[in-house]
C-alpha cells in the first residue's frame, strides 16, 4: 500500500518591499526551464515603474483557474500535486485566450517559445525562490497554497500593481 | 574556425544622418586579443579613426557613440555597460560604465553592441529588438529631464523597456553631461552625453527578448555563479550603507574627500554621513540592479524648500562632490542637488568639480557677481542649485562651465587676462577631466600618488593607475573589469574571475597574459590615442602626466594635516610604471613593446609622436 | 603560528608592504588579517578587499594560521 501523502499544494509569497528589482529571479527561473539566461522567457516578471519600487509578477494559481477554463484545445491542466498550471507544447496553438481570461495578463509569449509560457512551481522546488534565498533578499517565499481565496486579488497587471507600490513607497507621483 | 562563446560577435550599427541601419560582424580574434567593453571600443576607434584622430571633433558627426557589453555581460552577476567614443573631456578614450539593464537587454537581441555613427537633423530615438531597429521621432520627449522622460518613454512605447537616455544638459552638449539609465545611473567620465547629444539622439530602448549566447562550459558556469553569489551576498555592510557610507569615511577616516573644491580633505560633520540618510531620507533599501546579488543601492527621498526630491543613495560621488566639495554638509541638501544632477543629465562629479571650482574663484575674486550674476557661497543651496542648472542650460557661466573645469579655466583666465596657470592652478583635474573624490594627499585611501597623473582616462577614480602593474593597483585590473563589463562591487579574487571567463568563453586567459599583454595592449592603445589628442586639447606627459597643483599643497586640517603629494615620489613612481608597461620615458609605447602586443599599425604613430615632443 | 600578510598599494604604505605576526595556535586567517589592519589603524573591513594565498588564490572559509603561513592582501573596493 502506497504511504506517501498527497504534497501540499504549495504558493509562492510575494513580499514586495524585501523586492530589490534585482532579477536573478528571472535569470534563475530561465536557467532552470531553458537551460540558458532568457529573462524574456522566465514565468515570472519584475516590473519597474517608479524608481525603488519592483513588483515580482507571476501565476498566482487562482483558485479557478480562468486560464484552464478558457483553452479551447485542453492544453492547460492543473498538475493535482503542487496546484500549479501546466501547459501541454504538444497542444497549445498560442491563441493567447488564457491570457485574456487571466486578471493579471500573467501568460507569457515569447517569440523562439511555440507554446504560452506559465509559471509551474518548478513542480514543487520553485528556482526563483532558491535564488531570492540564496542572495539574501527572501521576498520570495514557499508557503502551503493558502484557502485565502483573495490570493485571486493578486494577480492584477503590472500597471496596477506598480502604481499602488510605487505610491507608498515614493509617496509622490510624477 | 574558433567558436565564440559568451558573445554573438556581432554589433548594431545605426547611421544617423542617413537613416541606414546594419551590422558589423567583430571576429572571434579580436575578442579574445580585447576582451570586450572598453578594449574592444578603443580597438574599434583606433580601427575607424586613428589616421585622422587628432582632427575628428568630438562634438561631430564622425565621432562614434559606442555602446558595449562584455563577454561576461549577462552572465556574471551585477551588471555594467560601456559607453565610449571620442571624449569631449580629454580628447583620448575613456571607457565610461554605467550600470543598466541595457547591457543585458542589448545581448538579448542578438548584439554585443551599438555603435551610432553620424547625427541626425531632428531629434530621434532608437528603439532596438532582435526583428525590429526603429529610428523613431523624439520631438516630444526633447527637453525632458530624466524623471519625466522615463515614464514618457514607458507610455510611448507602451512597455517598461531598459533605456539609456540624456537630459537636457547632453541635449545642449554640455561637456559635463552624462549618459543616463534608470533615473539615477549614468555614464559621467568622459562626456558622452554630449556626444550623444551631438547626434540629436534622446534615448536608446532595448526590448530584449532573446536568450543570451550559450557558455562554453555549462557545469562550471552554475557552480562558479554561485560560488559568487555566496560571496557577494555575504557583503553584509555594503549591501546595508552602499558607499554613501563614504561621505563619513572617506573624509573622517581617510582624509581623503573633496572639501571646499578640495582646498581640504578632512572633515568631522557627524550630520554629514550615511547614518543620518539612512536614519531620515532612505526610504528603499536595499536596491540592485540587473542580476545583483549585493545590491548597495538606495533610493532616497528629501523635501527642501517645498519641492519633493528623489535620488538613489547619493552615492559616493554625488554626494561627496555636490555636498563637502561645495561647503554643503546638509544631507537633505545633497539629495536634492544629486537629484537635480540626475534629472538634468549632469555627471555630478564633473559638475561639482566645475562649481566648487567657480566658487574659489568667486571667493578669491577672480569672479564677481557681473560675471555669475549672482553671489556664490561655499554651502548657498540656493546659488549653488541655481548654477549647477546654468551648467545644464548653458545659461550666463554655466555656458562657460558647461565646458568642464579644463577648457573653463582657459576661458576665464583669457576674459580675464590673467596667465592660465594662475587660473589652472585652482582647478582640480587632469587632462580635462574633474578628479573624482579620492584624493592622493593622506596616503590612506586607495589612489596612489601616480594613480591620476599617468591615467589613460585622466582624473577618473575607476581608472587610476599604480604599482605594481601586475596586481589590481593597476589600470589593468580596471581595463579587465570594465572590457568583462563587470562591476567592480561585485567582483572577487582574479583566479576566479579568470575561471568564470574561461568557463562562459572557453578562453584560456592567464593572470601573466593578462597583465603581460591583454592589459598593456589596450592600455597601450589608450595611451597613444590621448596623446594623439586634438582638435581642442594635447596633453604633453612631461606637463600632463601629473596631479592637480592642489594635491602638491599641503592638508590644512585632520590627522594628516601637512600631507601633500612629492613631486619627486610622483617622477621616480612614473618611471618605474612607464617601464613595467613597456613605455618610453615620456611614457610613450616603444616599438618594440607595441610589436610584442600585436599593434604593428601603432608603430608609427608612437614614433610620430614621440618625434613630436623631442622635438618640442 | 607566524602569519605574514602581504599588504598591496597605499595599505602596505607605513610598512613596505608585508607584516609578520606572531598567533597563539591556530586562528582564523580572517580574523587575524583583521586585527593585524585594526592593529595598523586602516579602517577597512574584510569585505572590502580581497584576501588569498600569495599566489591570489582563494582561501576556504576557515582557513586557520596553522594551515598558511602567509596571505596577501589588496584592497577590492576601488571607488565608488
Amino acid at each position: 500500500m502506497s504511504s506517501s501523502q498527497p504534497q501540499a499544494q504549495i504558493w509562492v509569497l510575494v513580499d514586495y518591499p524585501a523586492c530589490t528589482g534585482c532579477r536573478l529571479c528571472e535569470i534563475a527561473c530561465s536557467l532552470r526551464h531553458e537551460g540558458v539566461v532568457w529573462p524574456a522567457a522566465s514565468r515570472v516578471t519584475v516590473y519597474e515603474f517608479y524608481p525603488g519600487a519592483p513588483v515580482p509578477h507571476l501565476c498566482v494559481q487562482c483558485p479557478d483557474y480562468p486560464c484552464v477554463s478558457a483553452c479551447p484545445t485542453k492544453a492547460l491542466s492543473v498538475d493535482g500535486a503542487t496546484g500549479a498550471v501546466l501547459v501541454d507544447p504538444s497542444l497549445c496553438t498560442l491563441c493567447r485566450r488564457c491570457i485574456e481570461a487571466c486578471p493579471g495578463r500573467v501568460p507569457r509569449v515569447v517569440p523562439g517559445k511555440p507554446y504560452v509560457l506559465i509559471c509551474d512551481l518548478c513542480l514543487g522546488d520553485p528556482a526563483c525562490v532558491r535564488e531570492c534565498s540564496k542572495a539574501g533578499y527572501n521576498a520570495l517565499k514557499v508557503v502551503r497554497k493558502p484557502s485565502n481565496t483573495a490570493i485571486k486579488h493578486y494577480a492584477k497587471p503590472p500597471e496596477v500593481l506598480a502604481e499602488e507600490v510605487g505610491a507608498r513607497v515614493l509617496q509622490v507621483r510624477w | 574556425m574558433v567558436q565564440l562563446y559568451g558573445c554573438w560577435g556581432r554589433l548594431l550599427s545605426v547611421d544617423l544622418t542617413t537613416g541606414k541601419v546594419g551590422e558589423e560582424r567583430v571576429p572571434p580574434a579580436v575578442f579574445r586579443a580585447y576582451v570586450g567593453g572598453r578594449g574592444l571600443a578603443t580597438y574599434l576607434l583606433w580601427r575607424e579613426l586613428g589616421r585622422k584622430w587628432r582632427e575628428v571633433d568630438p562634438l561631430g558627426p564622425e565621432n562614434p557613440l559606442i555602446l558595449l557589453t562584455g563577454p561576461l555581460t549577462g552572465y556574471y552577476p551585477g551588471i555594467k555597460m560601456v559607453v565610449s567614443g571620442k571624449s569631449p573631456q580629454s580628447c583620448g578614450v575613456v571607457g565610461s560604465a554605467i550600470s543598466s539593464h541595457v547591457a543585458y537587454a542589448v545581448k538579448a537581441s542578438g548584439y554585443d553592441g551599438i555603435v551610432v555613427r553620424g547625427a541626425s537633423e531632428r531629434p530621434v530615438y532608437l528603439y532596438v529588438s532582435e526583428d525590429h531597429v526603429e529610428i523613431g521621432d523624439a520631438s516630444k520627449l526633447w527637453g525632458l529631464g530624466g524623471f519625466e522622460l522615463v515614464q514618457a518613454l514607458r507610455r510611448e512605447l507602451g512597455r517598461d523597456l531598459p533605456s539609456l537616455y540624456i537630459g537636457p544638459a547632453g541635449e545642449r552638449l554640455v561637456r559635463t553631461a552624462a549618459v543616463m539609465s534608470r533615473w539615477v545611473h549614468a555614464a559621467g567620465y568622459g562626456g558622452y552625453g554630449a556626444v550623444m547629444g551631438s547626434k540629436r539622439l534622446k534615448a536608446v530602448v532595448v526590448d530584449g527578448k532573446g536568450p543570451l549566447p550559450p557558455v562554453a562550459d555549462r557545469e562550471e558556469f552554475a557552480k562558479l555563479r554561485y560560488e559568487v553569489i555566496d560571496k557577494v551576498a555575504s557583503r553584509h555592510t555594503f549591501r546595508r550603507w552602499g558607499t554613501t557610507a563614504g561621505l563619513w569615511r572617506v573624509g573622517y577616516d581617510t582624509s581623503s574627500e573633496p572639501v571646499r573644491n578640495w582646498q581640504e580633505e578632512w572633515h568631522s560633520v557627524e550630520g554629514f554621513s550615511h547614518v543620518v540618510i539612512e536614519r531620515r531620507y532612505w526610504v528603499k533599501n536595499p536596491w540592485a540592479d540587473w542580476g545583483c546579488p549585493l545590491a548597495c543601492m538606495k533610493v532616497s527621498k528629501a523635501e527642501v524648500g517645498g519641492r519633493v526630491y528623489v535620488t538613489d543613495g547619493p552615492d559616493y560621488e554625488m554626494g561627496a562632490y555636490l555636498g563637502s566639495n561645495l561647503g554643503v554638509f546638509d544631507v537633505d541638501k545633497v539629495i536634492a542637488l544629486s537629484s537635480l544632477a540626475d534629472d538634468l543629465g549632469l555627471c555630478g562629479i564633473q559638475a561639482g568639480n566645475v562649481v566648487g571650482f567657480a566658487v574659489e574663484l568667486f571667493e578669491r575674486g577672480v569672479l564677481a557677481v557681473e560675471d555669475v550674476g549672482y553671489e556664490l557661497r561655499w554651502g548657498d543651496f540656493e546659488s549653488l542649485r541655481r548654477l549647477v542648472e546654468d551648467v545644464a542650460y548653458r545659461r550666463g557661466l554655466g555656458a562657460v562651465l558647461a565646458e568642464g573645469t579644463y577648457r573653463a579655466a582657459l576661458e576665464i583666465a583669457r576674459r580675464k587676462g590673467i596667465p592660465p596657470e594662475e587660473v589652472l592652478k585652482y582647478a582640480v583635474q587632469v587632462k580635462g577631466i574633474g578628479v573624482g573624490a579620492h584624493g592622493i594627499r593622506s596616503g590612506k585611501d586607495y589612489p596612489q600618488p601616480i594613480a591620476y597623473a599617468a591615467s589613460v582616462q585622466g582624473g577618473d577614480h575607476t581608472s587610476v593607475a599604480g604599482l605594481p602593474v601586475a596586481s589590481e593597483e593597476s589600470e589593468v585590473w580596471s581595463a579587465f573589469l570594465d572590457s568583462a563589463v563587470i562591476c567592480m562591487f561585485t567582483a572577487v579574487e582574479e583566479a576566479t574571475l579568470l575561471k568564470f571567463l574561461k568557463a562562459v568563453t572557453g578562453w584560456g586567459l592567464t593572470r601573466e597574459e593578462l597583465y603581460s599583454t591583454v592589459g598593456p595592449r589596450i592600455l597601450s592603445l589608450q595611451r597613444i590615442l590621448l596623446l594623439l589628442g586634438g582638435p581642442d586639447a594635447r596633453w604633453d606627459p612631461r606637463v600632463h602626466d601629473d596631479n592637480p597643483p592642489r594635491f602638491y599643497e599641503p592638508l590644512p586640517t585632520g590627522p594628516y594635516s601637512g600631507s601633500r603629494a612629492s613631486a619627486d615620489e610622483v617622477k621616480a613612481k612614473l618611471a618605474e610604471y612607464y617601464s613595467q608597461l613597456g613605455w618610453d620615458e615620456l611614457g610613450v609605447p616603444t616599438a618594440d613593446t607595441l610589436r610584442k602586443l600585436g599593434l604593428y599599425d601603432a608603430v608609427e604613430v608612437a614614433e610620430q609622436i614621440r618625434i613630436e615632443l623631442r622635438g618640442e | 603560528m607566524k602569519l605574514c600578510v602581504e599588504l598591496i598599494g597605499n595599505l602596505g604604505r607605513s610598512t613596505e608592504g608585508e607584516v609578520c605576526v606572531e598567533f597563539e595556535g591556530c586562528v582564523d586567517v580572517a580574523e587575524s588579517v583583521s586585527r593585524v589592519l585594526r592593529a595598523l589603524g586602516v579602517a577597512l573591513d574584510l569585505e572590502e578587499l580581497l584576501v588569498t594565498s600569495e599566489e591570489g588564490e582563494p582561501l576556504g572559509a576557515g582557513t586557520t594560521t596553522c594551515q598558511v603561513g602567509r596571505v596577501r592582501v589588496a584592497r577590492l573596493y576601488r571607488g565608488g
